[in-house]
């Protein structure tokens, strides 16, 4: 006699595991719930009359009881749910599966009969046809390349050519992506419009199970995945960055299943990890003239208005013989700020108590002032990195200078990750006629690179 | 039935115990990533212990993923090997909602939109960790925080004395806005340098000065006879400056046509040119003309007499030329002269035969400068 299997949406044991090729997860996902909601208070009710035992128990055992009684359905519920290695036999339907108004998106077999779904079919990474049915599964997709930090090369192939030849550093910056990944698929001769949804877990599909977001891209629970999260291997790997939101150092594990029209959805293919960067960034301060272009020196840093470049009052503006050289580097998404903050607000002796004060100004045409200018900047160019600007008080010409107060004020800035930065400012001073003759003519500036992650 | 209610003080309980329990396990935290995070601190060298000029402070823009529920908290964790270097003492620290920063990034998601919200008054404090647990600050009393809009808040030490790690490089930090069950976190860097710092040291002198001196602007050479023996007469002229070096340069009037030296303006006019070559020998009966010497004003000093203007061979003089153009360096110096030094000049002249009575003159204009 030929077994038969059947489905409906409201039988109470869990099938999920043999539902396909009936239910999409979501649809699998709502019947569980349903599920431990109808079947931990049954046995509670079946069982009710076992409370005359509890009644003349001592009262530990009472306690004791009562938590078994709850945990039990429990336990039972996750045992059939878990099972590797049962087969329905014998079930048949009674006409079953609609179309849920709340999704909207799937629907059941009605029959599907002479299935024998026998654990010795599976493997993890195939399954032999049961049924006629089952032809028209897609096959199951594989993980291409799933990438977060490669630097140099890249097994991805159908990104950009700076991902191709550079790796995920070259698109993310150094150390590659902190919050961000790719992947692309391995569709094992799917049709071209075969969908496919990517499940993402922190613990190796364990306990933490989430999907990927077809529109945001970040990782969603599976309460909120639905049809909507199923692309085509080309709208997935369109997008430069296919899985977003991520956590900083932490390793993902994704794992794909494919879709090729109703009841279709495949096993989940085999499992791909990486793991995201930690984020980097990088500071360093150098003190070198206007040649230092390489150069790297070490605190403290010191320049200085003597010999020949000694302050005047009431000269022409002059500018310091060294520059301050700065490196900056990170793969932060919102790139970096460099800020300035002075100590006096102006270069101050304490000898005479006067102060050229810092403003922004033009010093040819100010009678008295200090204050810096930028007059280089160099970074590593890649498409999908950022660019360094000086903020327009710094990128004048000629003796034009931005201040340096007592409060901080941004120099340079990028929007976008950085590759060795490098920057060069000048320090301009122009003592006014009324600035005493003192050899300690003093200003402390404090830089500070904030990486926006 | 007094067995029946014992019965149901216990099974009630142990129910509501059980299944609470449960609730818990099924509905665990929901953690998201934070959509936007920096930490903008206001010192960045390594090892700073937050007293006076090494104080430490912060500003936090926080961008959440999620919408986190009012009565939350914002904490700052940092690494676990770096105990008691951040919180350099347990305590309250000062916390005020910021409605922007200088590390903002315009247009972005890390520019801050508005001060953190509170829910009732914010709070602040930093714990020290030991093992097991981290340096934390936690900013309490946050109000419900929106994704999609970035907050700002500023920390600075109070009872709590916020300060640096010891080594530079770079420092992981955990910043997560929490919410009951709700919560977003990120983990990122942030870098210490080992100085920070930038020190500009001037020396500001005096704007450099030259003083300078004649001693007379007016000066008689007497009478001369038409080709007669030569006159002479004479001033001083003083220097002294701060600059590098100055100089003396003179030019004349003449006739204001053709070329300097003393000049009969009233009919018969006539001229008694300084002439063309760089020195006339008065001496010499044939030749007449005007010019000048001056004397050194020091030997030992650098300061030196051109050499058509030396006086050391008698009835020589230099010649002159007209307007400023022509003017010529007669007396230079380099290097400063703090005391006034003078030199003589001297004049000659010499009439020709042919000059007819009269009174002639000649303005000498004198120019005196710095070299800086």
């Amino acid at each position: 006699m030929a077994e038969r299997v059947g489905f409906e949406p409201t039988v109470r044991k869990p099938v999920q595991r043999f539902s396909r090729p009936s239910l999409s997860t979501t649809q699998s996902s709502l019947l569980r719930h349903k599920l431990y909601h109808k079947d931990m208070l049954f046995p509670l009710l079946t069982n009710i009359f076992n409370l005359h035992i509890i009644i003349y128990m001592p009262n530990i055992l009472r306690i004791l009881f009562t938590i078994y009684i709850c945990i039990y359905p429990i336990s039972l519920l996750a045992k059939e749910l878990d099972s590797p290695n049962y087969k329905i036999v014998g079930a048949t339907t009674k006409g079953g599966g609609t179309t849920q108004t709340t999704d909207g998106d799937y629907s059941a077999l009605l029959e599907i009969g002479r299935i024998s779904n026998n654990p010795r079919n599976y493997s993890t990474s195939y399954k032999m046809f049961t049924s006629p049915e089952e032809a028209f599964l897609p096959a199951v997709p594989e993980v291409a390349c799933f990438e977060t930090t490669t630097n140099g090369s890249s097994n991805c192939t159908t990104g950009p050519t700076e991902l191709t030849t550079g790796g995920m550093v070259a698109i993310c910056g150094p150390s590659g992506c902190y919050d961000k990944a790719r992947f692309e698929i391995d569709i094992n001769d799917n049709p071209t419009d075969t969908l496919y949804a990517v499940m993402i877990s922190t613990d190796n599909f364990s306990s933490d199970i989430q999907y990927i977001d077809g529109s945001s891209f970040w990782p969603e629970s599976i309460s909120t995945h639905n049809l909507s999260d199923f692309l085509t291997k080309t709208d997935w790997e369109t997008q430069v960055f296919n899985i977003q939101g991520l956590q900083s150092a932490t390793t993902y594990y994704i794992r794909i299943f494919a879709l090729h029209g109703d009841f279709t959805q495949t096993e989940p293919g085999p499992i791909s990890s990486a793991t995201t960067s930690a984020g980097s960034v990088f500071f360093d301060i150098d003190i070198e003239d206007s040649t230092g272009i390489s150069a790297e020196t070490t605190a403290p840093y010191t320049i200085s208005f003597t010999g020949a470049y000694e302050l005047i009052g009431g000269s022409a503006s002059t500018t310091a013989e060294d520059r301050i050289w700065l490196d900056g580097s990170t793969n932060s998404e919102g790139g970096f700020a460099i800020v300035v903050r002075g100590v006096n607000g102006g270069l101050k002796s304490d000898t005479t108590g006067q102060t050229i004060v810092s403003a922004t100004a033009d010093l040819n045409t100010a009678l008295d002032g200090f204050g810096i200018q930028s007059e280089y900047i160099d970074y590593d160019t890649y498409p999908y990195l950022g660019s360094i600007t000086a903020m327009t008080d710094y990128s004048g010409t000629g003796n034009y200078v931005g201040i340096v107060g007592t409060s901080a004020t941004k120099v340079y800035e990028s929007d976008a990750p950085v590759y060795n930065g490098r920057m060069a400012l000048k320090v301009i001073a122009k003592p006014g006629m009324d600035k005493s003759a003192a050899t300690d003519y003093q200003e402390t500036i404090y830089f500070v690179l904030i990486p926006r992650f | 039935m007094k067995s029946l209610k014992t019965s149901f003080k216990i099974v009630v309980p142990t129910l509501l115990l059980v299944l609470s329990t449960a609730f818990f396990i099924v509905f665990s935290a929901q953690a998201g990533t934070l959509a936007a995070v920096y930490i903008f601190m206001s010192r960045l060298k390594a090892g700073l212990d937050g007293s006076g000029a090494n104080a430490v402070q912060f500003i936090l823009a926080i961008d959440t993923a999620t919408t986190i529920p009012t009565a939350g908290t914002i904490t700052i964790e940092f690494p676990d090997d770096e105990d008691t270097s951040w919180c350099r003492t347990i305590g309250a620290l000062t916390v005020a909602g910021v409605a922007g920063s200088a590390a903002d990034l315009a247009g972005g998601n890390w520019d801050i939109d508005s001060a953190l919200p509170t829910s009732g008054t914010l709070s602040a404090a930093c714990t020290q960790g030991g093992a097991g647990t981290v340096d934390t600050i936690t900013i309490s009393n946050v109000g419900a925080l929106t994704a999609g809009t970035t907050y700002g808040v500023q920390v600075a030490s109070s009872t709590g004395v916020l300060g640096t790690n010891g080594t530079t490089g770079e420092h992981e930090v955990t910043v997560t806005a929490a919410s009951g069950v709700t919560l977003d976190s990120k983990s990122f860097k942030i870098y210490l340098l080992g100085d920070d710092a930038v020190v500009i040291t001037a020396t500001v002198s005096d704007m450099p000065t030259v003083v300078c001196s004649i001693s007379s602007n007016t000066v008689n050479l007497g009478t001369l006879y038409p080709g007669g023996a030569y006159a002479t007469g004479g001033h001083t002229i003083s220097t002294s400056t701060t600059s590098s070096g100055y100089y003396w340069a003179v030019y004349g009037t003449g006739d204001s046509s053709t070329d300097a030296g003393l000049y009969k303006s009233t009919a018969t006019t006539h001229l008694i040119p300084s002439g063309a070559t760089a020195t006339l020998d008065l001496t010499n009966a044939t030749i007449y003309g005007f010019g000048l010497t001056l004397s050194d004003p020091d030997s030992t000093d650098p300061a030196t007499v051109a050499p058509n203007f030396v006086d050391t061979t008698a009835g020589t003089f230099g010649t002159i030329d007209r307007l400023y153009s022509g003017a010529k360096l007669v007396l230079s110096q380099s290097g400063t002269q703090g005391s006034a030094e003078n030199s003589t000049v001297t004049y000659g002249a010499k009439a020709g035969s042919s000059a007819p009575a009269g009174t002639y003159q000649e303005t000498v204009y004198w120019i005196c400068g710095g070299y800086y």
